[in-house]
């Protein structure tokens, strides 16, 4: 039986058959799990929480979100039965490593926490700044970071693309995008 | 490569500089040209008006053709920006929070001003301290309608097989504290009907059922119900207004079915955040009774089934608190929303 | 014949000179529009009908028709190229159809969607023209019963959407139906989960959802890989154009794909997103190689293609029959009728033939339109990835941003929005399957509605699931799908094992 039939198989057992599970992938197995399960929690208290309203169908508001926080448990349990799998076939067998690519990337994580960060501010200005000008710096910012050795690339890209949404759809399409501090 | 960078750079610059010199230039030309109008008075610029429901809905119909007429009396652009949500919270929030100078207005409805503020109890907002209600526009009478395989032909006769049936009838609506379901809930309070509620996702859904007889009556506006009536499914039992229907002469009003008290409908008025000018409320006043007594916008409204009633801004505020008390009652009675 | 003569006339309105005009421009503008992220067919109407203000009745539904189709096919453009469905008719579009450009094949898969479409749409139209009235009472034999079976065989795609690790495509489904329960409960009025937030009464919406999830947490994962270095440029590799062999897989899909979507767009009821879920499941199930959906299958592009446009047509028979729209798109269609002064339902096709079958005859004309028009763009269109990463992946984030303001001008959706693309970073990262959350929060919230207003109607009656033929049909279908995943492999297995044996 060769691999791909292995992943044809009723998938009970840990992801990447072929493979031993590296330590780092443990970890986030494990943090994924304690994850499904505080969010299963959360949402059983607060639907444990919503009152009865006096007035009703014969279910309720209540019955539904109670199967799916347990279904969410499930899941925790289900996860938390792969990653034990895991850890035994870690010991058991001598396959070589798998290539990481649930690896924890500190550099890729601060960059998504940056270009977050970074479009919120966007959406925080959008409405006073008016679309055009803050589109064009929101551009700019990220553009000069992934796009770095050519600015002036960049800044007619920017400038471009806003004006070019600003005509499209707010002349020719009567789209409603705020003006902000622009007089049109 | 570093001389082309150089020369980049200064470029970009220069440009930038260009960018916001222009930036600059064009606020304060804008301060300029809005400060020299000002003493000319209103209106100014475009007018907002902002409708609490999706385009497509009733609100959105009256308000495009009130726009339309208004934007030719007053002189200016009358612009409709649609921000939905349930309960219009969210268009009355903003309006609210507007200045008060007359561009920005609410196109305010039963939902948003008579039923959300009794409804819902937690609101950011005054719904009568915090507006100037300027005037209301037109009334949509509500009609009670049931399936035709259903022996009544009259409202009494309904009752008696409510009576008569263990479990009593099921009634439609359009969603949980909307108008059909209050009027609904108003007829059970007067007339002692035994009758569940079935709320729908809108009133499409909600007449799909009441056409296929899953459930039995429904009461709604003309447009949701005009299409299967006259198509035979749906059978007019009563008008809840003072005057019967043009379209439907021969169907009496509650009233004359024997049972007062069961009125509604879903109204529309104007409205503006608090301390709006008087001069420029009285005029605002002026121009929308002049559009709502044109014959082409009566026409209009009564094409979906709507009747201008052209009240001032006292009036309306008296009209809104009527609706306000009758509704909270509603609401208390059938104990049919929590909050 | 009555409707051959009605049609014939029909096109003799709808190839006057200026309603062709109109369709022409309807499409171009709605393709336009369709292709922002977030912007679906009724959201492109609803923000193009003021623009049909002042013209003449007819030909402004025909242009709004126009619009229609546009929006319908602009969509599909970008869940292909770079994986952000325009709305959720073309999430499943975009499972397989991004696969596709990955793999080189974006062409075929652009030239497809319109293939599928246009003989969809087409088709659609032709069992519109015949089958509308007699098709009229079969939205009122679907209630919420029936809604609940057939949400539930729905459903059932997501067995096949789960991937290898089964919790994982669990936790995805239970997280969708999670957030689908935020919101005010139909059935008794109380707020659930929304922390007394105005923006959240009304749920979360979809499409805030879908551009979160696959538009912003595509253009995270590809500014990281292009970062790291790891850019892959998706480049064309062999033909534009079909090849012989992907022209014959995709016949079937499209035939199956049209039926489905057809009739059930006659039901009220998001009909175009339950089409593409249903047709997506049915080639699924009827595939030789099923494990290999989601890695770039091209009858998952062709039948959910077929489905989407299909169903626009179906979607008209209950708008023009009963005056009932069948969903969001057909809501506004019903609004714009009424604006000028029309009323649909069983009334219109016998006052008004000269609109009704006009109406019809431009669906027929815009599609072949859109044919014309979009085919040709398909170069244009795959060269558009040839862009920087560095440039045009912060335009996607831009435009995402213009697609979900111009809908409800609320800020609180962009946020939420950018919430979700985390999310669907993070979901990319762990190897979380995306899918099975974004059908659950589809289907999810109806199902739960249609369960209980079934239990209401029938008084508590647990049996009224099972009382009508439709039901019945629908819960074996549900079964029968969800026992091919497992018990097929088992079959393999035991195949593979009787094989392995004379071997050894």
């Amino acid at each position: 039986m060769s691999e791909s039939d292995l992943a044809d198989l009723p998938a009970t057992r840990a992801p990447q058959p072929g493979f031993r599970q590296p330590r780092h992938a443990l970890w986030t197995a494990g943090g994924l799990l304690l994850a499904t399960l505080a969010i299963a929690s959360g949402y059983l208290y607060l639907t444990l929480a919503l009152p009865t309203p006096a007035v009703a169908d014969p279910l309720g508001p209540q019955i539904f979100p109670m199967l799916v926080s347990g279904g969410l448990f499930l899941c925790g349990a289900m996860m938390g039965l792969e990653l034990w799998r895991s850890r035994i076939a870690i010991r058991r067998t001598a396959l070589p490593a798998a290539p990481s690519e649930t690896s924890f990337d500190l550099r890729s994580a601060l960059m998504v926490a940056g270009i977050t960060g970074w479009t919120a501010l966007y959406f925080f200005v959008f409405e006073r700044v008016g679309f055009v000008v803050s589109t064009i710096v929101f551009l700019f910012g990220l553009m000069s970071v992934f796009n770095a050795r050519h600015p002036v690339v960049n800044a007619a890209c920017a400038t471009g693309f806003a004006f070019g949404a600003w005509l499209l759809f707010v002349k020719v399409l009567s789209v409603r995008l705020p003006s902000g501090i622009l007089p049109f | 490569m570093q001389v082309e960078t150089v020369t980049e750079g200064r470029g970009l610059r220069r440009r930038q500089c260009e960018l916001a010199t222009i930036a600059v230039c064009a606020s304060i030309a804008t301060c300029g040209a809005g400060g020299a109008v000002a003493q000319t008075g209103f209106p100014k610029r475009p007018l907002r008006l902002i409708i609490s429901v999706p385009p497509g809905g009733a609100a959105d119909f009256t308000g495009r053709v009130l726009g339309v007429k208004l934007a030719e009396f007053i002189g200016q652009n009358v612009v409709i920006e649609n921000r939905p949500s349930a309960g219009g919270i969210i268009a009355s929030e903003f309006v609210v929070k507007s200045s008060a100078d007359g561009h920005i207005l609410l196109l305010s409805s039963s939902t948003t001003h008579g039923v959300a503020p009794v409804l819902y109890r937690k609101l950011n907002y005054d719904a009568i301290k915090d507006f100037t209600h300027i005037a209301m526009v037109a009334v949509l009478p509500g009609m009670m309608a049931i399936h035709s395989d259903i022996p009544a032909k009259t409202v009494k006769e309904f009752i008696a097989l409510a009576r008569a049936k263990p479990g009593g009838f099921l009634f439609a609506s359009s969603g949980n504290g909307s108008a059909p379901q209050l009027m609904g809930e108003q007829f059970k309070i007067v007339t002692g009907a035994p009758m569940t509620h079935v709320p729908y996702k809108g009133s499409g859904p909600a007449v799909q059922d009441l056409a296929g007889g899953r459930v039995q009556v429904m009461f709604d506006g003309l447009p949701s119900l005009i299409g299967q009536i006259k198509g035979g499914r749906l059978r007019p039992l009563a008008a809840l207004a003072d005057k019967r229907f043009s379209v439907f002469p021969d169907v009496p009003t509650m009233v004359e079915a024997g049972f007062a008290g069961i009125e509604g409908g879903v109204w529309y008025g104007v409205s503006g955040p608090s301390g709006i000018p008087r001069a420029v409320v009285d005029r605002l006043t002026r121009e929308i009774h002049r559009v709502i007594a044109q014959p082409d916008v009566q026409e209009r409204f009564g094409s979906v089934g709507g009747i201008a009633l052209p009240l001032g801004p006292k009036e309306y505020v008296a009209f809104i608190e009527k609706e306000n008390r009758k509704w909270a009652e509603v609401i208390r009675v059938s104990g049919a929303v929590p909050d | 014949m009555e409707a051959f003569g009605h049609l014939m006339h029909g096109f003799a309105v709808a190839l006057q000179p200026v309603n062709l005009a109109y369709v022409f421009v309807g499409c171009l503008l709605g393709t336009v529009i369709g292709v922002l992220p977030g912007i679906g067919p009724a959201a492109a109407i609803a923000l193009l009908l003021p623009i049909t203000y002042g013209i003449e009745p007819t030909s402004a539904l025909i242009m709004l028709a126009g619009i229609y189709y546009g929006a319908m096919y602009g969509g599909s453009t970008t869940s292909i190229l770079i994986n952000t469905p325009g709305e959720s008719s073309s999430v499943m579009t975009a499972l397989d159809g991004y696969q596709m450009a990955r793999n080189g094949r974006a062409g075929a898969a652009l030239a497809i969607s319109a293939i599928a479409s246009f003989i969809a749409g087409t088709v659609s139209v032709v069992l519109l023209s015949l089958l509308a009235v007699p098709l009229a009472g079969v939205a009122l034999k679907f209630g919420p019963a029936e809604y609940f079976t057939l949400m539930l065989f729905a459903m059932t795609a997501i067995a096949a959407l789960t991937g290898p690790s089964l919790s994982k495509g669990l936790l995805s489904m239970f997280l969708g139906l999670m957030f689908a329960t935020i919101g005010i409960d139909l059935q008794s009025g109380q707020q659930r989960y929304t922390f007394d937030l105005p923006e959240l009464q009304d749920g979360i919406g979809f499409i805030v959802v879908v551009v979160g999830l696959f538009a912003i947490a595509e253009v995270f994962c590809g500014l990281e890989d292009h970062l790291k270095g790891k850019s892959e440029i998706i480049r064309i590799s062999g033909r534009l154009w079909l090849t012989r062999d992907e022209w014959r897989r995709s016949v079937m899909p499209i035939v199956r794909g049209t039926g489905i979507g057809f009739f059930k767009g006659v039901l009220p009821g998001a009909g175009a997103t339950i089409a593409t879920i249903l047709s997506y499941s049915v080639e699924r199930m009827v595939s030789r190689e099923p494990q290999r959906f989601g890695t770039g299958m091209i009858e998952g592009v062709a039948g959910p293609e077929a489905a989407n446009n299909a169903s626009t047509g179906g979607a008209m028979v209950p708008l023009l029959t009963l005056g009932i729209p069948g969903s969001g798109s057909t809501a506004v269609l019903l609004a714009a009728f009424i604006m000028y002064g029309l009323q649909p339902g069983p009334l219109l096709f016998e006052k008004r033939p000269d609109l009704v079958w006009g109406l019809i005859a431009s669906m027929y004309l815009g599609n072949v339109v859109l044919l014309v028009l979009n085919l040709p763009l398909v170069g244009v269109f795959v060269r558009l990835l040839y862009i920087p990463i560095g440039l045009l992946l912060p335009m996607v984030i831009s435009i995402s941003a213009i697609g979900i303001f111009a809908v409800n001008g609320n800020l609180f959706e962009l946020y939420l929005a950018l919430g979700f693309g985390v999310i669907g970073y993070g979901f990319r990262k762990l190897a979380i399957p995306v899918a099975p959350l974004v059908l659950s929060l589809v289907l999810g919230g109806m199902m739960e509605q249609a369960f209980r207003q079934a239990m209401t109607i029938s008084g508590a009656d647990v049996g009224v699931f099972v009382r009508s033929p439709i039901c019945v049909v629908l819960l074996a279908a549900s079964v029968i799908a969800l026992s091919i995943p497992l018990v097929v492999p088992l079959f393999k297995r035991s195949a593979l094992i009787a094989a392995a044996r004379p071997a050894q």
